[in-house]
């Protein structure tokens, strides 16, 4: 079954575990309904963007987000969007988080975690470390032993978060399961970024 | 291959629209009624110097030589004017192209100053009389290249003994190049299409050829032969019965793909046109048929338009197509902006892959 643009608030996100996170976000909004989420395979560019700007559909769009991981260069994941959206003659915002408005469209763009390095696991570690510190704590314990015998983790908020999920019956849940299976509750000062963000594209 | 750019004005659904970068396939996409065969209309009318193959379309579509109700006496509405944008034949149509050489043309269709035709009661559409008996100008065909070539021929509706007739005055000069217009709907069997069939089975190397590549849906295809039923020369096929098979019987995929590769065989240098290229073409088989057709196009160097309503048909068509270098593959939808006028969205090599990837809507 082929994506095709149904509604007028469109969410773009990385990769289908990133679309059903962010859609069981939006379900505890109550915006599930407002929102199309779609996933793209790998990072944003200009190319992808393009993709989704020509399907079908997409001129019925009124609001545009689009949210991706900081990575290594949290500036540089923002000024990348940026550039993209203004070859695609979009006018985008200035700073991550917020929207502006042209030519009957808004567009927003929201780097996770905000104004520093890492992924949206990075945002989803530190929730678990106040919701769940018991358990975290022992992933911790895990992390640091690895590090002692002279194991160097990339992307450590990632192998965290995982680990933590490695530790319900049912092992290997992805991200968006996760999510799906409530692992967090969602009222949480860490994802007010993201709380804001979906509200401001919705609303 | 022939064309690189086309605008068309005033034409059918088309205020304006332009199609760039066009390549030697070129898949046309969209939903119902948004204009994919009338484009397809426009690139047969442009590829020819003949206002005749203004009728021709209407007639592929179905119409009657003379769409009005034949009851009693009535006005009658002229028959080009459906070809003019809104029925605004105040305004003419503009059919511009660019070649790969580099040349321009331009076809301007100008309808005749508006009138109407009192008819007497008639029998049926071909015993139709035009009270007075004479001729009415229906539009003229203005032609104009780079090279120098111009002329203009005028359509005329004439009333000759009891019926009518279409003339073309002065008769247009030959056009660089042939076209051919396959619509869904066409029988296998047309006489014009036997002929040309029959004409590439006399040459035995295009013949193995066709019969090789016919195998793709008939793997036990032997030999493919002309065989009169009463006096109309039929198209059969062997396939090991014990007796040859006429081809509508062996299936319809049979029939497409014979019509696909013959009309590609019989117009070297010129364009094919095929509405709706996937129909009676099982899924299965569509890499290895868009293989033989980019092969095919690209020995005979013909340029191909085709419409498709099916996601596999052009996924097919980009596996088949996106190792080749120069890349061969043109993708367009047609679709309505905001102010509902039609545009094209011209789909590059990557932004398909892309699409195609992450199975984005493209139709």
């Amino acid at each position: 079954m082929n994506i095709e643009i149904v509604k007028s608030s469109l969410l773009i996100v990385e990769g289908y575990d990133d679309e059903r996170f962010f859609k069981s976000f939006a379900r505890y909004l109550g915006m599930e309904e407002k929102v199309q989420i779609i996933p793209i395979r790998g990072q944003i560019g200009y190319r992808e963007l393009k993709s989704v700007v020509f399907t079908s559909g997409f001129r019925r769009v009124k609001s545009l987000g689009i949210i991706r991981d900081a990575n290594d260069n949290p500036q540089g994941a923002f000024q990348s969007i940026v550039n993209s959206l203004k070859r695609l003659g979009f006018s985008p915002p200035s700073k991550s988080g917020e929207f502006v408005s042209k030519d009957d469209i808004k567009v927003g763009i929201l780097v996770l975690p905000e104004n520093k390095k890492g992924e949206l696991e990075t945002v989803i570690a530190k929730v678990l470390n106040t919701q769940h510190s018991e358990r975290m704590s022992c992933v911790d314990l895990y992390f640091k032993c690895l590090q002692g015998n002279g194991i160097n983790i990339k992307k450590i908020d990632k192998a965290k978060v995982y680990t933590y999920f490695a530790s319900y019956p049912d092992p290997d849940k992805r991200l968006g399961e996760a999510a799906e299976a409530g692992y967090w509750s969602w009222d949480d000062r860490e994802f007010e970024s993201i709380r804001e963000f979906i509200l401001k594209l919705t609303n | 291959m022939v064309y690189k750019k086309i605008k068309i004005e005033n034409f059918r659904c088309f205020k304006e629209i332009e199609l760039n970068n066009l390549n030697r396939i070129n898949l046309i996409l969209g939903e119902n009624n948004i204009g994919k065969t009338a484009l397809l209309e426009a690139i047969f009318i442009m590829s020819g110097t003949h206002p005749e193959l203004m009728i021709r379309t209407d007639r592929f579509r179905g119409l009657p030589l003379f769409p009005i109700d034949i009851s009693g006496s009535e006005s009658l509405e002229s028959p080009v004017n459906g070809f003019f944008h809104n029925f605004n034949i105040a305004q003419d149509i503009e059919l511009f192209s660019e070649r790969v050489s580099g040349e321009t043309q331009n076809i301007r269709i100008k309808a005749s100053p508006p009138s109407t035709i009192l008819l007497s009661s008639a029998e049926g559409e071909e015993k139709l009389a035009i009270t007075g008996g004479y001729s009415y100008e229906l539009c003229s065909f203005e032609y104009k290249d780079s090279k120098g070539k111009k002329f203009i021929s005028k359509l005329i509706f004439t009333e000759q003994g009891k019926g009518i007739q279409l003339k073309i005055e002065p008769p247009p000069p030959r056009p660089d190049f042939i076209t051919i217009f396959v619509y869904p709907t066409q029988l296998p069997f047309q006489s014009d299409v036997v002929e040309r069939i029959g004409k590439i089975l006399r040459r035995v190397n295009e013949k193995r050829r066709i019969i090789e590549v016919l195998k793709i849906i008939e793997p036990r295809l032997r030999d493919i032969l002309i065989i009169p039923i009463g006096k109309v020369p039929i198209i059969h096929v062997d396939i090991g019965f014990d007796k040859a098979l006429p081809l509508p019987l062996a299936g319809l995929g049979m029939v497409r793909l014979l019509r696909y590769i013959s009309d590609i065989m019989s117009v070297p240098g010129g364009v094919v046109l095929i509405d709706e290229v996937e129909n009676g073409l099982h899924y299965s088989k569509l890499t290895n048929i868009w293989k033989v057709i980019g092969r095919l196009a690209k020995d005979y160097d013909v340029q191909i338009f085709a419409t498709t309503h099916s996601l596999e048909c052009v996924i097919y068509a980009y596996n088949n197509f996106v190792k080749d270098t120069p890349y061969n593959l043109g993708v367009f939808r047609i679709e309505r902006d905001k102010d509902g006028n039609l545009e094209v969205v011209e789909y590059d090599k990557e932004t398909l892959s892309i699409s195609i990837e992450n199975k984005l809507e493209l139709r």
